[in-house]
C-alpha cells in the first residue's frame, strides 16, 4: 500500500478508536448513574454533569476527523460507510451522554425524597436493561459483529415493558399519596431517558448491520411509539 | 434491498434493446488469452466505465468492441459481440464498417499534423472519398464543433493547424472528428490521462452532454472520474502476472462505490491492495 | 577580473571554482601559433600543413593545462574536448571549402556560352584554333545525358523504391520482409562497376552485345538508388507517430487509405530529402556509365539508342585524352566538374524548398 493510504487507513483506525472509546465510556456512565439515582448522591452527580463538557468536545474532535477525511481522501464502499455511519453514531453518543446527565439532574431534583421498593426495584432493572442493551450495541461496534447487532431490536422490547410497568407504578404511587407530583414528573422522565438510552443502543447496532452488510435495516421503531397518541408523554391512560 | 445474484459478471437485463452485447469473448494475441470470457450490455445512451489495475485487458477489452486490437499482429478473438443485433466478428464482416460505427477516442490527441482543424473534423468522411460539397461540410464542421464543445473557441480559425491548440482543446477536436462521422459508440480510452484538471473537467461535461446521443464506453484509471461520470461500472481484475484479464463485477456504479459485492472490488476501490 | 587561484583538486565543497580570464585563451592560442609557424620554419621552411599541427597541439596541450590549475579539473576536460571537437571539426571543412574552391576557380575559365550550349562536335576549324589556344567545344551533350539518365533512374527507382518502404513498414511482418531487407542492405554495398555490369548484360541478353543507351545507364544507375530510397523512405515513415495510423483506422478508413492520406502526408519532407541525397549518390557515377551508355560527341537525347555521354564520364574522358593542347581539355574537364557541383547544389536548393513547403505545420 502506498504511503498516503497508510495515513488513510491510520485516520479510519483513529476515528473507529474514538467512538469505540466514547461508545465504553457511556456503558461505563449508565450503571453509575443508575446508582447515582438510587443513593441520591449529590457529589456523584456533580461530577457526571461536569464530566460532559470533555464528551462533547471529543465528539466534536472526532467530528473534523471525519470531516478531513471524506474531503481529502475521498473513501468509498466499506470505508464510506464506516465514516458516515461514525458521524451519526457520535451524534447519537452525544445525546446519551446527556441523557444520563439529565437521569443525574432529575435525581438532584428528588433529592431528600424516599422512594419505595418497588419504584427503586424498577429503576434498577431499567438501569440494568439499559446498560445492558448498549454494552451489547457497543461490543457488536468494536468487534464489528453484524450478528450481535441483529438482535438487539428483540431485546429493547424489554426495556419498553419496564417503562410501562415503572410508568404504570408511579401513577399507583402518586394515586395513593406515597409520592407527590415532582417526583412524579422527574421519575417519569427518568423512565424515558432510559428508554431512549435503549433506543440509541438499537440505533448503534443498526449503523453496524450497515457498515458492515451494506443495507439499511428497517428503522427501530418501539411499539410504545405506534401506540402513541398525540404527543402524550404518559402513553395511554391508566383508566384504559 | 438490491437482489444478490450468485452471478456477479452479468449486469442486470436492461429493459431495453443493448446497443452493445457481448457474449463469452475471449481475446486472444496468438496463443496468449489476454482476456477471458467477458459477457455484459452496453445500454443505449449511457456513459459505462471500465475500471481496474494496470495489465487486467480494460483497454484490450474495449478496443475488440471495434476491432481497433487487430492492428496487433495474431490478434483474435473468440465468442462474439453484437452492435444493434448484428454481429461485429461474424464471417464476411470487414473491419472497417464495424469502426465507422464504433468510433474512438485515445489517450493522447492525436489530431492530423497535415490537416488544418477544419479539415481535420471532416476527415473522417474526406478520407473514405464521401463526396460532400462545401455547404455540407461546413455544415458538419459545425455541428461536430458544437457538439464538443469546441465550436465557440475555433470558429474564427478553422484553417489554422490541428495541433496548435492546447491539449484539452486538441481532444475535444478528436471527439468532433469522432463523433462527425455519426457513430452509435463512442470509445474513449483514458481521455484525460493527459490532460490538466480544467481540461480534464470540460471533457466530463462534455461527456454528460454527449451521452444523449451516443453510448459512451470509457477505460479510466481515475476511479472519481468514473465515479462521476458513470452510470454503470464494470470492474476488471487479473490474478496474476501472464494470466488473462476478467471481469469481477458489473454494476450500477453509485453500487460499485458503496456497497461492491465482490471482495475484490471492494478492495480496489479502497485502495486496499495498492 | 583577476582569476582567483583556487587550489587544484578542490572536491566540490564550495559551489564556485575559479574562471578563466577571457584572454588567456586568446593569448595561448597567439602564442601557439607563433612558436609552429617559427619552430617549422625554423626546421624545414614554410610548411602550413606542419605549422598548423604543432600549433594545434600545443593551444591544446597549453590550454588544458592553463584550465586545470586555473578552473578545477572538470573544467579542464571540458575546454580539452572542445578544443579537440574544434580542431576536427576545422580539419574535416578545410578540404571540402578547398574542393569547392579549387573547382569554382578552375571551371570558371570555361563558364562561357559555347561551354554551355555546345557539344564536342567540333569543326576543323575549331581544332585549329583550339591548338592557337581558344575554348573550343562544350558540355551541352553531357549536361543533357546527366539529366536524361539520372531521370530515368529516378523514374525507376523512386516508385520502386518507396513502394518497397511502404511495404517493409506497414506490411510486412514475415519472412518475406526480413528477406527483403535483407536484400536492401546487401544492395546498398553492390560497387558502382559491378551495377553497371549487370546492366550491360541485362541488355546485351535482350538486343545483343556492343549495346549501348541511355536507358542501359539509367538501370544501372537505379540499382545504386534504390536502396538509398528504401532505406530513408522507410526511416521516415517509421517515424510517423503510430497514434496517427490509429486515429485514422478508428475512423474506418480502410489501411491503404490511411497510408496514402495520412502517413505519406506526414512523411513527405523526409522522403523527398531521402530521394535528394539518393539522386545526388548517383548522378556523380562514372564507372558504370562508361560501360552502358559509353561516350558520345554529339547530343543525344534518345535514350533508347545510341551512345550518350553524361557530366563525369565527360570529365574523365577530357582529362584522358584532352587533345592537342592538353590545357583545353583540362579546361574542359573542370568546367564540367562544376557544372555538376552546381546541378547538385540547385538540386538540394530546391529539396530544401520543397520540403519546407510540404511539412506539415503540426510537427516541429
Amino acid at each position: 500500500m502506498n504511503d498516503v493510504r497508510a495515513r488513510f487507513h491510520e485516520d479510519l483506525e483513529h476515528i473507529r478508536k474514538q467512538v469505540s472509546t466514547i461508545g465504553a465510556y457511556i456503558v461505563e456512565l449508565i450503571p453509575k448513574v443508575t446508582d447515582i439515582m438510587l443513593s441520591s448522591d449529590l457529589k456523584a452527580a456533580e461530577v457526571v454533569i461536569r464530566s460532559d463538557k470533555d464528551i462533547d468536545e471529543r465528539v466534536l474532535e472526532t467530528e473534523e476527523l471525519i470531516l478531513k477525511v471524506l474531503a481529502l481522501q475521498s473513501p468509498v464502499a466499506g470505508d464510506l460507510r464506516e465514516v458516515t455511519s461514525a458521524l451519526k453514531i457520535l451524534s447519537d453518543m452525544e445525546r446519551s451522554a446527556d441523557l444520563a446527565c439529565n437521569i443525574c439532574k432529575a435525581s438532584r431534583r428528588i433529592h431528600g425524597y424516599e422512594m419505595d421498593p418497588k419504584l427503586r426495584g424498577l429503576i434498577q432493572k431499567l438501569g440494568d436493561q439499559a446498560a445492558r442493551e448498549y454494552r451489547k450495541a457497543v461490543t457488536s461496534y468494536v468487534n464489528r459483529d453484524a450478528m450481535e447487532s441483529a438482535a438487539l431490536g428483540d431485546i429493547d422490547e424489554l426495556l419498553d415493558n419496564l417503562q410501562r410497568q415503572f410508568l404504570q407504578q408511579i401513577i399507583e404511587s402518586h394515586s395513593s399519596q406515597t409520592i407527590d407530583l415532582q417526583v412524579a414528573v422527574q421519575l417519569t422522565l427518568v423512565a424515558r431517558f432510559y428508554e431512549r438510552l435503549g433506543d440509541h443502543a438499537v440505533n448503534l447496532a443498526n449503523r453496524v448491520r450497515f457498515i458492515e452488510e451494506g443495507t439499511f435495516p428497517e428503522l427501530h421503531v418501539s411499539d410504545r411509539e405506534l401506540n402513541e397518541g398525540a404527543g402524550s408523554p404518559f402513553g395511554p391512560t391508566g383508566t384504559d | 434491498m438490491p437482489a444478490q445474484t450468485a452471478d456477479t459478471t452479468h449486469s442486470e437485463v436492461t429493459s431495453v434493446e443493448p446497443v452493445i452485447s457481448v457474449k463469452n469473448l475471449n481475446i486472444y494475441y496468438d496463443k496468449f488469452l489476454a482476456v477471458r470470457d467477458v459477457t455484459m450490455e452496453i445500454a443505449p445512451r449511457s456513459i459505462t466505465a471500465l475500471i481496474g489495475p494496470s495489465g487486467c485487458g480494460k483497454s484490450t477489452f474495449l478496443r475488440s468492441l471495434n476491432r481497433m486490437h487487430e492492428v496487433i499482429p495474431k490478434a483474435r478473438v473468440d465468442g462474439q459481440v453484437f452492435l444493434n443485433g448484428e454481429g461485429t466478428y461474424g464471417p464476411g464482416v470487414d473491419p472497417v464498417t464495424v469502426r465507422r460505427r464504433v468510433g474512438m477516442v485515445f489517450q493522447r490527441p492525436n489530431p492530423f499534423p497535415t490537416m488544418s482543424i477544419y479539415e481535420n473534423v471532416v476527415a473522417g468522411m474526406r478520407l473514405n472519398a464521401n463526396r460532400m460539397s462545401k455547404a455540407e461540410a461546413d455544415e458538419v464542421v459545425e455541428r461536430s464543433l458544437v457538439g464538443a464543445n469546441l465550436w465557440d473557441e475555433v470558429k474564427d480559425r478553422l484553417d489554422n493547424p490541428g495541433s496548435g491548440l492546447s491539449g484539452g482543446q486538441q481532444q475535444r477536436l478528436c471527439i468532433a472528428r469522432a463523433i462527425a462521422v455519426e457513430p452509435e459508440v463512442l470509445l474513449m480510452d483514458e481521455p484525460c490521462s493527459a490532460l490538466d484538471p480544467i481540461s480534464t473537467m470540460a471533457i466530463e461535461a462534455l461527456m454528460e452532454q454527449l451521452k444523449d446521443r451516443f453510448a459512451i464506453v470509457i477505460v479510466t484509471h481515475n476511479m472519481q472520474q468514473a465515479a462521476r461520470v458513470s452510470e454503470r461500472t464494470a470492474f476488471f481484475n487479473i490474478d496474476g502476472p501472464g494470466q488473462p484479464g476478467h471481469i469481477v463485477e458489473m454494476d450500477l456504479t453509485e453500487n460499485i462505490f458503496s456497497n461492491p459485492r465482490e471482495k475484490a472490488t471492494s478492495d480496489y476501490v479502497t485502495g486496499r491492495f495498492g | 577580473m583577476t582569476a582567483t587561484m583556487s587550489p587544484p583538486q578542490s572536491h566540490a565543497s564550495s559551489l564556485t571554482t575559479g574562471k578563466m580570464p577571457s584572454w588567456v585563451p586568446v593569448a595561448i592560442c597567439v602564442l601557439s601559433i607563433v612558436v609552429g609557424v617559427v619552430g617549422v620554419y625554423s626546421i624545414g621552411g614554410f610548411k602550413w600543413g606542419w605549422m598548423a599541427i604543432v600549433a594545434a597541439h600545443l593551444y591544446l596541450l597549453l590550454v588544458t593545462i592553463a584550465s586545470r590549475v586555473i578552473e578545477d579539473r572538470r573544467q579542464a576536460t571540458d575546454r580539452a574536448m572542445r578544443t579537440v571537437m574544434t580542431i576536427a571539426f576545422t580539419t574535416v571543412t578545410i578540404p571540402l571549402i578547398s574542393v569547392f574552391w579549387k573547382v569554382i576557380a578552375e571551371g570558371a575559365s570555361r563558364f562561357d556560352r559555347k561551354f554551355f550550349t555546345g557539344s564536342m562536335r567540333i569543326t576543323p576549324e575549331d581544332m585549329l584554333a583550339q591548338m592557337e589556344g581558344a575554348q573550343v567545344g562544350g558540355a551541352l551533350h553531357a549536361m543533357a545525358g546527366t539529366l536524361i539518365i539520372t531521370a530515368i533512374a529516378g523514374i525507376i527507382s523512386v516508385p520502386l523504391g518507396l513502394l518497397t518502404a511502404i511495404y517493409l513498414v506497414e506490411y510486412g511482418k514475415g519472412k518475406l520482409a526480413s528477406a527483403v531487407t535483407r536484400m536492401v542492405d546487401v544492395m546498398t554495398g553492390i560497387p558502382s562497376i559491378v551495377a553497371g555490369l549487370f546492366a550491360y548484360a541485362l541488355f546485351e541478353l535482350f538486343l545483343g552485345p556492343g549495346t549501348r543507351s541511355g536507358l542501359s545507364g539509367g538501370v544501372a544507375l537505379s540499382l545504386l538508388m534504390t536502396p538509398v530510397v528504401v532505406r530513408s523512405s522507410e526511416e521516415m515513415i517509421r517515424l510517423v507517430p503510430n497514434e496517427l495510423r490509429e486515429a485514422s483506422l478508428a475512423l474506418g478508413v480502410a489501411k491503404w487509405r490511411t497510408i496514402l492520406k495520412v502517413v505519406l502526408p506526414t512523411a513527405v519532407a523526409g522522403i523527398l530529402t531521402g530521394i535528394t541525397l539518393a539522386i545526388a549518390r548517383v548522378i556523380g557515377e562514372t564507372a558504370p556509365l562508361l560501360v552502358t551508355a559509353g561516350v558520345a560527341q554529339d547530343i543525344n537525347l534518345n535514350p533508347f539508342s545510341g551512345r550518350m555521354t553524361t557530366l563525369p564520364v565527360f570529365s574523365y574522358y577530357e582529362y584522358v585524352q584532352p587533345g592537342v593542347p592538353p590545357e583545353t581539355g583540362i579546361a574542359r574537364a573542370w568546367g564540367a566538374a562544376m557544372m555538376l557541383v552546381m546541378i547538385v547544389a540547385v538540386l538540394f536548393t530546391a529539396a530544401r524548398i520543397m520540403s519546407h513547403a510540404l511539412k506539415p505545420k503540426g510537427l516541429k
